[in-house]
């Protein structure tokens, strides 16, 4: 038991390192070196880098970079990989394809050694003969670097990374638009209007082939920097419920783009608000109730873009009947593209990981909302959930026969959908039983009829099961719904 | 685990106190199991100290937990305010009704996800002329005057929207702090819905 956690705590300090060392990339787009925000995350990236050597980790600690992810000893660091569009493009362009990192080193060095990684004028200090002299003179001595050429100082070339999931590609494109056009907001910048058009293009394309693979990714995103996760999530549902109504293609992309880009009035609402971990106060909420409207000013700036887009997200955290904010200076009733991202907009933070409370279950969310059924469309609400089903595609769930399978889509029931069997990590052995790999839960396969046991989140196991009393969830959810006096929004840590 | 709890329970508190004495009973709680677990176990103390954050969370977790489940079903207890966040309880037979209510609702097609978009458009681009910023406000104004030009082209005129629209207007220019720009609108506006209500010859109001 012991061994298994020592081992769960070296994983979370390493995803933890690797997570951390994304968002100080990401930081140093928003903000000059000196600021708040880029010394705390240094400091916690630092801070990780010592709880992974603690937990037993090898020191020095190598990430290396191939097959679109982040490797730590040829295995791939999924969650952390998914939102790493920018770092990877940066060592890939550099020819960086290793960074080490020395148990010594702190948190001014590492600024310093990042300043020289991003700046563009030090592109030439990464090739092969520059690399030591660049990094005498920034007085780096705790980062090295492997490069793509084989030189006589880097270690000896690792080809066994991971190969990329089904769909990484297209779900850190996502990531990377929404990243970029925050940081295009916040300095005022025009939007990538046709770039964000053509990754929602792909990404409907990608899921009318084959949804599990993207949909799937997303219960591995489990860390929501500058809401770009949750930004991907809502877009991946609107997307996939759009196309169950009957929409043209240039429809649904106005539908995704929309979805995509609702939460863009945030990157104008002070960080310290967005990201406080304890509850607001009465002048945060205001701040942050503003992000809606901003929103919608940020959009309306942008002449290439629908108008669709400057409503929802104007509109997003608006329900019936008066509900909701920002109270509209004229009443009216939203669009049904506002209606969707709203629903999308909440089930998404009741399923996803805050550090504030953990993440539901789709069921458990679907109480929570129907429950709360004022504060959406009811039409909307419902259909919503006759496409996603109880258990939508892309869930991890365990089996009555014991087995961990991922649900690859809707079957004739919603408590019904198709699963396919997860071999354990590791295994490539082909399923026990003789049991195909996919199948529709409640057919009998080979005599054997699988039954749900239980759904698999980040950080529970939820039997579904009837006759079990006890209290599955203590955690608040009002806030998801933005409701008045309550946290405005689930997402701003 | 429970026994400090119980105590702390049992104890007539006031809510200050009792809330002084359950973080305290926590830290003696995750004290002594840290404790035991040290002693217990082969690997060196080094260990529990680079763990110990974590530890010490997720038995602060689980002791306030059991102490929350316990307090209130305590009558007792019930005069205690609890601060934080409000708590959600899901429970499985409410998960299990709503899958069995959903399951026996009849199928409908999907609402209209396009539907309502211009109408939208108009009430968010008139909620900026009057809320935004100094700069949305001009360019919400443009784009309304764009998107009224639009309603009022006559080969796509839809009355119900122009009506709405009107009526908007109408209500936005009783106000002293519209543009005149939307004045002009209303003109354009109202002057044309009225128009298709009229009877030929019948005299203007």
């Amino acid at each position: 038991l012991i061994g298994s956690g020592l081992n769960i705590l070296r994983e979370i300090a390493l995803a933890s390192f690797a997570h951390h060392l994304v968002t100080a990339t990401m930081n140093l787009e928003l903000h000059s070196p000196g600021s708040p925000h880029v010394q705390v995350n240094l400091e916690a990236l630092i801070g990780s880098l010592t709880d992974a050597e603690q937990t037993g980790v090898p020191m020095p600690l190598q990430l290396t970079f191939g097959s679109g992810q982040i490797h730590h000893q040829g295995k791939a660091l999924r969650g952390p990989s998914l939102q790493a569009g920018q770092l990877l493009r940066l060592c890939e362009e550099r020819s960086v394809r290793s960074l080490t990192f020395h148990p010594q080193l702190d948190a001014a060095e590492i600024l310093r050694f990042l300043i020289l990684l991003k700046a563009l004028q030090h592109r030439d200090a990464f090739d092969r003969g520059k690399i030591a002299a660049a990094f005498g003179v920034a007085g780096i001595r705790h980062v090295s670097i492997g490069t793509a050429e084989p030189t006589p100082s880097a270690e000896p070339r690792d080809d066994s990374h991971e190969p990329p999931p089904p769909g990484l590609a297209g779900y850190q494109a996502l990531a990377d638009c929404v990243q970029e056009n925050h940081v295009l907001a916040l300095h005022g910048r025009a939007l990538d209007v046709q770039v964000v058009m053509g990754v929602v293009e792909q990404t409907a394309q990608d899921l009318m082939e084959g949804p599990s693979g993207l949909l799937g990714l997303a219960s591995h995103d489990n860390v929501d920097r500058f809401t770009v996760g949750h930004s991907v999530r809502v877009a991946l549902l609107a997307l996939q419920v759009g196309r169950a109504a009957d929409v043209s293609r240039d429809e649904l992309i106005r539908v995704g783009t929309a979805a995509l880009l609702h939460d863009i009035g945030k990157s104008k609402v002070p960080q310290e608000i967005l990201f406080k971990a304890g509850r607001l106060e009465q002048e945060e909420w205001r701040e942050m109730a503003k992000h809606p409207r901003l929103g919608a000013e940020i959009l309306l700036e942008q002449r290439e873009l629908d108008p669709s887009a400057v409503g929802t997200a104007f509109c997003h955290h608006l329900a019936p009947a008066g509900l909701g904010y920002p109270r509209p200076e004229f009443p009216f009733e939203p669009s049904g593209v506002s209606k969707l991202v709203r629903v999308c907009d909440v089930f998404e933070a009741l399923t996803s990981v805050r550090p504030y409370k953990k993440a539901l279950t789709p069921i458990e969310a679907y109480t929570v909302m129907f429950r709360n059924e004022p504060d959406f469309d009811p039409l909307w609400l419902r259909f919503f959930v006759r496409v996603l089903g109880l258990y939508p595609t892309g869930l991890r769930i365990r089996l009555t026969c014991g087995q961990e399978a991922v649900v690859t889509g809707p079957g004739r029931a919603l408590h019904q959908p198709w699963v396919q069997i997860q071999p354990p990590s590791g295994d490539d052995s082909p399923p026990e039983d003789g049991a195909p790999a996919k199948f529709e839960i409640g057919e009998p396969v080979h005599g054997v009829v699988h039954e749900i046991q239980s759904v698999i989140t980040h950080d529970r196991s939820v039997p579904v099961g009837e006759g079990d009393a006890q209290i599955l969830t203590q955690h608040s959810h009002g806030a998801c719904l933005g409701r008045l006096g309550e946290d405005p929004d689930p997402l701003r840590q | 685990l429970i026994v400090p709890i119980y105590v702390v329970m049992g104890s007539d508190s006031t809510d200050g106190r009792l809330q002084a004495e359950l973080h305290e009973t926590v830290e003696r709680v995750q004290r002594r199991i840290r404790g035991e677990l040290q002693n217990t176990s082969s690997l060196p103390v080094a260990m529990f100290n680079a763990c110990d954050p974590m530890i010490e969370a997720v038995l602060a977790h689980a002791a306030s937990t059991v102490f929350l489940e316990h307090m209130l079903t305590s009558a007792d207890l019930h005069v205690m305010e609890i601060t934080g966040p409000a708590v959600e309880d899901v429970r499985p037979h409410e998960m299990q009704a709503l899958g069995r209510q959903l399951a026996a609702e009849d199928e409908q097609g999907p609402p209209s996800l396009m539907g309502g978009l211009t109408r939208e458009r108009l009430w968010v681009l008139l909620d900026l002329v009057v809320k935004g910023s100094a700069q949305a406000r001009i360019g919400a104004a443009t784009r309304l005057h764009e998107t009224i030009t639009e309603i009022l082209d006559p080969g796509q005129l839809d009355p119900m929207l122009l009506g709405q629209v009107a009526s908007l207007l109408q209500e936005a220019c009783l106000r002293d702090d519209m543009p005149s720009l939307l004045r002009d609108l209303l003109d354009q506006a109202a002057g044309q819905h009225l128009e298709q209500d009229q009877a030929p010859g019948e005299e203007k109001p």
